[in-house]
């Protein structure tokens, strides 16, 4: 199938937090409560729709127990989004956030889109970082926030998709050079960018969703 | 949800097919001036780990000269079916990666020691290469090296054909010093890929049986090249 932009995310966090859970959610609409650690990188892919353009996000789920973290930054390099994903009923996942964050920004474009996560949201009971923790942070470093569940699927798939739009309004801002691969981001395969740029809104396709459901 | 279709790749490559086999050749000797010769008769019995647990070195020679970790990803022929897809750009990071790479069937030895067709390609008994569950019994491996600079091969590529349209996919990256790999069943052609996670998968190479033992052959000096070269406690420099 053909799209007319390719977005590459990666996801990044400390171990354990949910990263491939939230891709396998993402990709797969399923949920597997029991993962090998990832080494390297893994990858997935899905195409969404954003104001009637079809958008390819290629996923790279990283490692993100220490050993490997020199190996997957070099892989952060060209992406266009990024989810930083920490656990929130474990609180040094959070106290970690910072320093994914440096990594994030010194190895990638300084355009890049970040979408800041607290994975597990299903886990009430056990939340050891406040919501306004997060959006504090979030907002103190100029990122978007969501909390999610890649158990229940609770705002997984906005998670991924309001990032694709943020990614998609620079490029109608000129923010993002298209045909700078180093941005993360590909025109698609016969695709021109007299095409590709700037739908107006009123070619806004009506299957777009919210900004946020609210279900966590 | 309304707002995502599934994916549906776009013609990136090849569905299989026999492939020309003149485009993969190891080479061995000569070998490195520090090395020991690399190849001798495999021991019988048991798998014979193959495992890279340092770091990379710097190039041996020139370009043109050695091929990165002594493999040559068709350099005169065609590019195969993984590389040819990094090639169509994206994954624009692994467009350059000279890659030695095969086909391999994915089987399960303790319930088939061989691949056989009486196992559906969704059976849940088929082990799993990739983490997150897909099936996966058709498999293109590949070691690349993320440098032309580097003298061996530092990453592990597995591909496979996406669930909805059969084009192949990259399922995973990874460094070469976190696998181990073993020659299962040299009669066989039978590969055991050890990550060093609790996954392990094995791999019977699938190619045309004229070009089958050469093939192999070829993973089995790598291999070899890998164990070698790592076990090396004299770094080599490049003036």
């Amino acid at each position: 199938m053909t799209y007319a932009y390719l977005f590459k995310y990666i996801i990044i966090g400390d171990t354990g937090v949910g990263k491939s859970c939230l891709l396998l959610q993402f990709t797969d609409k399923r949920f597997q409560p029991v993962h090998d650690l990832t080494i390297g990188v893994e990858f997935g892919a899905r195409m969404v729709n954003i104001d009637g353009k079809q958008i390819k996000l290629q996923i790279w789920d990283t490692a993100g127990q220490e050993s490997f973290r020199s190996i997957t930054r070099s892989y952060y390099r060209g992406a266009a989004g990024a989810l930083l994903v920490y656990d929130i009923t474990r609180r040094e996942t959070f106290n970690h956030l910072t320093s994914w964050l440096e990594d994030a920004r010194q190895h990638s474009s300084s355009n890049m889109v970040i979408m800041l996560i607290g994975n597990k949201s299903d886990l009430e009971s056990r939340r050891d970082v406040k919501r306004e923790e997060g959006e504090a942070f979030a907002r103190e470093h100029g990122l978007i926030f969501m909390e999610t569940s890649a158990k229940t699927a609770c705002n997984v798939e906005e998670a991924f998709i309001n990032t694709a739009k943020e990614i998609y309004r620079k490029i109608q801002q000129g923010l993002f050079d298209v045909h700078n691969e180093a941005n993360g981001i590909k025109i698609g395969p016969q695709q021109s960018i007299s095409t590709s740029v700037g739908p107006s809104a009123s070619q806004r396709n009506s299957r777009d969703i919210g900004s946020n459901s609210g279900c966590c | 949800s309304g707002t995502s279709s599934q994916t549906r790749n776009p013609l990136l490559c090849d569905v299989i097919k026999p492939f020309p086999h003149h485009d993969a050749t190891v080479r061995v000797v000569p070998p490195p001036r520090f090395l020991p010769r690399l190849l001798r008769p495999l021991p019988s019995g048991g798998d014979i780990a193959m495992r890279r647990d340092r770091g990379p070195k710097p190039a041996l020679g020139g370009a043109g000269e050695v091929e990165p970790g002594g493999m040559a990803a068709s350099p005169k022929g065609r590019p195969r079916r993984l590389q040819r897809y990094l090639q169509s750009g994206e994954f624009d990071q692994f467009r350059d990666f000279p890659i030695f790479e095969s086909n391999f069937v994915q089987f399960c030895p303790d319930i088939y020691p061989a691949p056989t067709s009486i196992l559906p390609l969704t059976s849940d008994l088929w082990p799993q290469v990739t983490r997150l569950g897909e099936v996966a019994n058709e498999v293109t491996m590949g070691v690349a090296a993320s440098s032309p600079a580097l003298e061996l091969p530092d990453l592990l590529l597995l591909a496979g054909p996406a669930k909805e349209n059969g084009h192949l996919q990259l399922f995973g990256l990874f460094p070469l010093k976190f696998v181990q790999l073993f020659v299962h069943d040299k009669s066989r052609c039978q590969l055991k890929v050890k990550l060093n996670t609790s996954r392990t998968f094995y791999l019977q190479l699938r190619a045309p049986l004229k070009t089958q033992d050469r093939e192999f052959g070829q993973w089995v000096r790598l291999l070899y090249r890998l164990h070698f070269l790592s076990a090396s406690t004299v770094p080599f420099t490049q003036e």
